[in-house]
């Protein structure tokens, strides 16, 4: 699903250069359901932010899905993540004025699905987290919880070949944080490649491999036995 | 483009920040307003001052002969300069296709009688045409006819002041009166469209009656009046070709100033043209100035708009929103919300011009109103401003990284 060989990224910060990837291997296969994990400044959000195309390499290879991932257009980008991720944030990323559903509609509006199609694909998903019965309230009637799971929701709904969360338990309470875990391993166990940025080891072992980064560098890459939610 | 979606989005995005956009909406309208009440009122203006100097009459061109200030072919300087009917047949002939109506005047003044009373007044000898070339309406009767002047016939038409001082009112029309020798009918009267005492003391009668007798083919001067529409430099054209003419048929030197006189309008047409193209210019400034303003106005709403919407537009931008996507949306919305209120202010602006009509005569407006191109130029100009006004914001939230919006807290 990935492949990922020697990527490097620097950013600019006037006239030093900040090295933040200095060359990461990776290999993430169909089903795999990966914690990356490290301390702030290791990488881990610039690196899951070049996997979901917000953000670019500077040299390397990436492959996602056999498409070879370099000097896309905005367009391009844009279609790709539209085809390819499904993205769940720590702020979860709603857009405030939409209701839960149309939230939930938005990536299929524009994989330009018609409106009454989208609606029904939408309260699939919205079947899937629990949330029928909140389909026509607004963002800020619903609890942390709700909310990320509006957001996974959301992420599902374009039938995203890889998932990427970026420490989406980072604002709940550890209850909540276990039901929103649980449902993230339902979605696993269905097969989806998921991607996970944390700094939990309590999350990260409810995953199946942790890959630890330091300055930039991949410390460790173990296949743990999965604790459940 | 208009699908049904995109509309929703914007209604939303206008819904959440409905006090702005209607404070910003309203200078697009006060913009429109404006530029409107200037257009139409600068109209009114022109059609003030037309009523009021551009009369019939007031292109004529007016020929006459003068004493000759140089010794030319043979002839000493000083000569009398007389123009006669082969000069207007002449001039009929060549320049017939830039002429509306020529007239030659043979005025005299002549003691004038009827019932008891008499007077002193200026006869003119005309054509048929001559009630056209001047401003005058006719109260009673008729003007002169062809056959009037065919017949070299003894036809008077008397000016309303004439009928006053003579016959104190009493009707006057078909009966007799004596001018210098001879008795004319008077077949119709008259009054001066300006209230000119001294224009309806006067009385007018065949050209070719009085020529007959005085015994003269002479016309002391030519009135001419161009076709209509003539430009000011055509008129001043034809002036000038007239004026050569007849110097070369009357073998006047073509530098004398003096022997032939030709009297154009075309400086004060052109004086009064530059006053209105200053008009123009004036309202376009301030009209223009307005417009701008407003462009800004929601040029400037529209950037807060985006910035406020960053993280939105970066949660579109990571969902798989492309930037024209973004481009189109933040476009659309601009052009929407000065659409409506441009049109609104167009509206309201029609609305008060079109109902002036003469209520402001006393200041020159007459009659403001505002063509139906000028309103569509209006139109285009709306949709122009509200393309400018999104396209620098829809560039810059097309630019946003969905990277950096979404790390904007």
């Amino acid at each position: 699903m990935i492949k990922i060989r020697n990527l490097h990224k620097s950013y600019k910060m006037g006239k030093n250069s900040l090295h933040v990837l200095k060359g990461i291997d990776l290999d993430v296969s169909e089903g795999e359901f990966v914690a990356i994990m490290g301390a702030s400044g290791s990488g881990k959000s610039t690196f899951l932010n070049i996997i979901g195309m917000l953000d670019t390499h500077d040299t390397g290879l990436y492959e996602l899905d056999g498409v070879k991932i370099e000097k896309l257009t905005e367009k391009k980008a844009a279609n790709y993540r539209n085809k390819f991720l499904g993205f769940i944030f720590q702020s979860y990323n709603l857009i405030s004025f939409k209701n839960v559903l149309e939230n939930v509609s938005l990536p299929l509006y524009y994989q330009n699905i018609s409106r009454s199609k989208r609606s029904e694909m939408a309260m699939q998903y919205l079947e899937r987290v629990g949330l029928t019965a909140w389909a026509n309230h607004l963002p800020n009637e619903l609890s942390g919880g709700q909310k990320q799971r509006v957001a996974i929701a959301r992420a599902l709904a374009a039938r995203p070949k890889l998932l990427l969360a970026d420490e989406p338990t980072g604002a709940l309470d550890s209850k909540t944080s276990r039901e929103v875990m649980r449902l993230i391993q339902e979605i696993n166990d269905e097969g989806k490649t998921i991607l996970m940025v944390t700094h939990e080891d309590e999350i990260a072992q409810m995953c199946k491999r942790i890959v630890r980064l330091k300055d930039g560098m991949i410390m460790s890459d173990d296949r743990i036995e999965q604790t459940r939610a | 483009m208009f699908d049904i979606d995109r509309w929703r989005e914007i209604w939303a995005s206008i819904g959440s920040n409905k006090l702005r956009t209607i404070l910003s909406g309203l200078t697009i309208s006060l913009a429109l307003f404006v530029f409107i009440v200037l257009f139409g009122m600068g109209n009114g203006l022109q059609n003030g001052f037309q009523k009021e100097f551009f009369q019939a009459g007031a292109m004529n061109m007016y020929i006459f002969g003068t004493r000759t200030s140089e010794s030319y072919a043979g002839y000493q300087k000083g000569r009398q300069i007389e123009l006669k009917n082969d000069d207007l047949n002449y001039i009929l002939d060549n320049y017939g296709d830039k002429i509306k109506y020529i007239s030659g005047e043979f005025d005299q003044s002549l003691l004038v009688k009827f019932g008891g009373e008499s007077s002193s007044y200026t006869v003119t000898g005309v054509n048929q045409n001559y009630v056209e070339m001047i401003n005058i309406s006719l109260n009673k009767g008729r003007f002169l006819s062809e056959e009037d002047l065919k017949g070299q016939k003894k036809s008077a038409i008397v000016g309303r002041m004439v009928i006053e001082d003579l016959a104190k009112n009493h009707e006057m029309l078909g009966q007799y009166i004596s001018i210098g020798s001879g008795m004319y009918e008077i077949v119709g009267i008259f009054s001066s469209n300006t209230n000119d005492d001294r224009e309806e003391r006067k009385i007018y009668v065949p050209i070719t009656t009085l020529q007959t007798i005085y015994g003269s083919d002479k016309v002391p001067s030519i009135t001419v009046t161009p076709v209509d529409g003539i430009s000011t430099s055509a008129m001043k054209e034809l002036s000038d070709n007239l004026k050569n003419d007849l110097k070369s048929r009357h073998k006047v030197s073509p530098t004398d100033q003096s022997g032939v006189r030709v009297w154009d309008s075309s400086e004060q047409m052109s004086d009064t043209n530059a006053f209105f193209f200053i008009l123009t210019i004036i309202v376009f400034v301030i009209g223009g100035g307005s417009l701008i303003a407003g462009i800004v106005s929601i040029g400037n709403i529209m950037v807060f708009s985006v910035k406020e919407r960053t993280k939105e537009i970066g949660i579109r931008k990571a969902l798989g929103a492309t930037p024209m996507k973004i481009i189109s949306l933040i476009m659309q919305e601009a052009i929407l919300i000065t659409l409506i209120f441009g049109v609104i202010g167009i509206i309201v602006a029609t609305f008060l011009v079109e109902n002036i009509r003469d209520s402001l005569s006393d200041y020159f407006i007459y009659d403001p109103g505002v063509s139906r191109s000028s309103l569509i130029m209006a139109c285009i100009i709306l949709f122009i401003a509200g393309f400018l006004a999104g396209f620098l914001p829809a560039r810059y939230a097309a630019k946003i990284k969905p990277i950096d919006a979404l790390r904007d807290e």
